[in-house]
């Protein structure tokens, strides 16, 4: 796709694989699931700018060790700190033993994952995504077989691939059952600072 | 979890079912993503709107992944996938169903070659597919998009889809050597398996719908269907899909060289029972060989012959056992003496 830039296809490809093993690591370091997804995007934002992204050995490592002293940052800017959080961010070791250079994410369960995702969109979205993705058909052709403007067609492709993308996130967001629901107040949420 | 309404009412299905993404980057990314594949972006506004904030391009690289996972559910997945999606959607969809949804028969009567039918932006083959085939005594090396290379055995059918982002491989019957280049890790699919390869030199067999994996150099995670867990290969060892479970042992220098033999042009036998022998030669030979009576199973043969002619083969169980070989014009027959 050109207009996916060399670092892009570098993120999808090195660093994407493995955010199970980041999301993971992001929980255990804030205490909470949106602070976790919070710090995981600052982290990848921040590797989206590195010029030099192509020397980085292994990309899984480093992103492990951002997400500690991007943790450790914003501890120190925080006016309440939680012990267990301490405690995490001590013992961290960031040479996890799984192993390096493989796509955890296109194992079978991943990919069932997103196929129920694929399922569960809306009918009018998923037949837009369905033909884009899995027929050779030109848009104007798909516009013309559905009855659908290309406007009509852009939002709704849009939508899918914004569930389909949402749920990838999702459904490692979802299995944590040690932490309160995201609807209870966060009493350890960071304070604001200067 | 909110019930957001959202404009156009586009995020509710037809059960009315809470379908909100929560996060408007997300929104907007994937909307600048559904532009370009439609090619109604602009595109330096597009540029604009990624360089104004890192999220943004996390957000977009994110909308990517997804789409390009999409695409590796694999031809078997996706069009079982497409099918029961079309079956469970409404009327609409239902006439795509009658539209021939099969992209594989699509593909086939295009003549497997790569269909820009696109508008300006849409340069993406998004699901061709290039396919290679070998007849029974037929063997051929190619050299792929990344310059490593694919060696198919005889009576053999793979397919691929190589580009920067991505290395896929579809082994649907036969044998082939790989000698791998860095890059993607090569998602291998091949029966209920898949695998993802590092670099290195692997060989794969599909053998009854399950697959044999050799890494001779390097490493493969499996994932096998059947609800068994994923296993690692590593760099000498070899997958076995055993009954019940499959099965990861280390190989010999020996057992490397009977593997990778046919690449030569050879076939090596290890003390393998004879109807074992016959089946893997039967792969490769135009006229096959038909091990007749029940008495000649217990036989072991070993050695290495020529892959494409048995008559040494044949001679030396003749000489070695009391097994008569006689030939017809379809097939040679081994029948016991005794």
């Amino acid at each position: 796709m050109r207009y996916l830039r060399p670092v892009d296809t570098w993120f999808i490809n090195h660093v994407l694989p493995h955010e199970a093993v980041y999301v993971a690591v992001a929980r255990r370091l804030c205490g909470n699931a949106d602070d976790a997804q919070d710090l995981l995007h600052d982290a990848y934002a921040q590797l989206l700018l590195q010029k030099d992204w192509e020397t980085i050995q292994n990309p899984r490592r480093y992103v492990l060790r951002m997400l500690h002293n991007l943790a450790v940052q914003r501890m120190r800017r925080a006016r309440v700190i939680d012990f267990r959080q301490l405690s995490e961010l001590s013992g961290f070791d960031p040479a996890d033993d799984a192993p390096d250079g493989f796509h955890i994410v296109d194992s079978r369960d991943q990919l069932r994952r997103l196929m129920r995702a694929l399922d569960s969109l809306p009918a009018r979205c998923r037949e837009v995504v369905l033909l884009r993705r899995f027929e050779e058909l030109a848009p104007r052709d798909i516009a013309r077989r559905l009855g659908l403007s290309l406007s009509t067609m852009e939002k709704r492709l849009a939508r899918g691939l914004a569930l389909l993308a949402h749920a990838m996130e999702g459904s490692i967001k979802a299995p944590d059952k040690t932490k309160p629901p995201a609807s209870t107040p966060q009493p350890r949420k960071k304070s604001v600072n200067s | 979890m909110l019930e957001r309404p959202t404009k156009g009412g586009d995020n509710m299905d037809e059960h009315g079912t809470h379908n909100a993404v929560p996060d408007p980057i997300m929104e907007e990314a994937a909307l600048w993503f559904s532009r370009l594949q439609l090619g109604t972006a602009d595109i330096a506004a597009f540029e604009r709107w990624r360089a104004a904030d890192p999220r943004h391009a996390v957000h977009f690289a994110k909308v990517a992944n997804s789409w390009l996972r999409l695409g590796a559910l694999g031809d078997r997945t996706s069009e079982a996938a497409a099918a029961d999606a079309v079956n469970a959607a409404d009327t609409s969809s239902a006439t795509l169903a009658g539209h021939g949804f099969s992209r594989r028969a699509f593909l086939r009567a295009a003549g497997f070659a790569g269909l820009i039918l696109g508008g300006a932006l849409v340069t993406e083959h998004s699901f061709a597919r290039d396919h290679a085939f070998t007849r029974r005594g037929e063997r051929r090396t190619l050299t792929m998009p990344d310059a490593s290379t694919m060696s198919l055995n005889a009576a053999t059918h793979v397919s691929w889809r190589f580009n920067a982002e991505e290395r896929m491989l579809w082994l649907e019957t036969g044998e082939i050597a790989l000698d791998l280049r860095a890059g993607p890790a090569l998602l291998l699919h091949s029966g209920d398996a898949i695998a993802s390869l590092t670099s290195g030199y692997f060989n794969a067999r599909l053998d009854e719908e399950r697959l044999d994996l050799l890494a001779v150099r390097g490493a493969a995670l499996v994932t096998l269907g059947g609800g068994n867990r994923p296993v690692m290969v590593k760099s000498g060892q070899q997958l076995v899909g055993d009954d019940p479970a499959p099965l990861v042992r280390p190989t010999s220098a020996e057992q490397v060289e009977a593997a990778i033999a046919w690449q030569s042009g050879e076939i090596l036998f290890l003390d393998e029972p004879l109807t074992v022998a016959v089946a893997r030669y039967n792969r490769l030979l135009a006229r096959p060989i038909r091990v007749v009576g029940p008495e000649l199973a217990r036989i072991r043969v070993g050695g290495r012959f020529t892959s494409s002619n048995p008559e040494a083969f044949l001679k030396a169980v003749a000489i070695s056992f009391p097994v008569r070989v006689t030939e017809t014009e379809d097939e040679f027959l081994m029948t016991s003496l005794k």
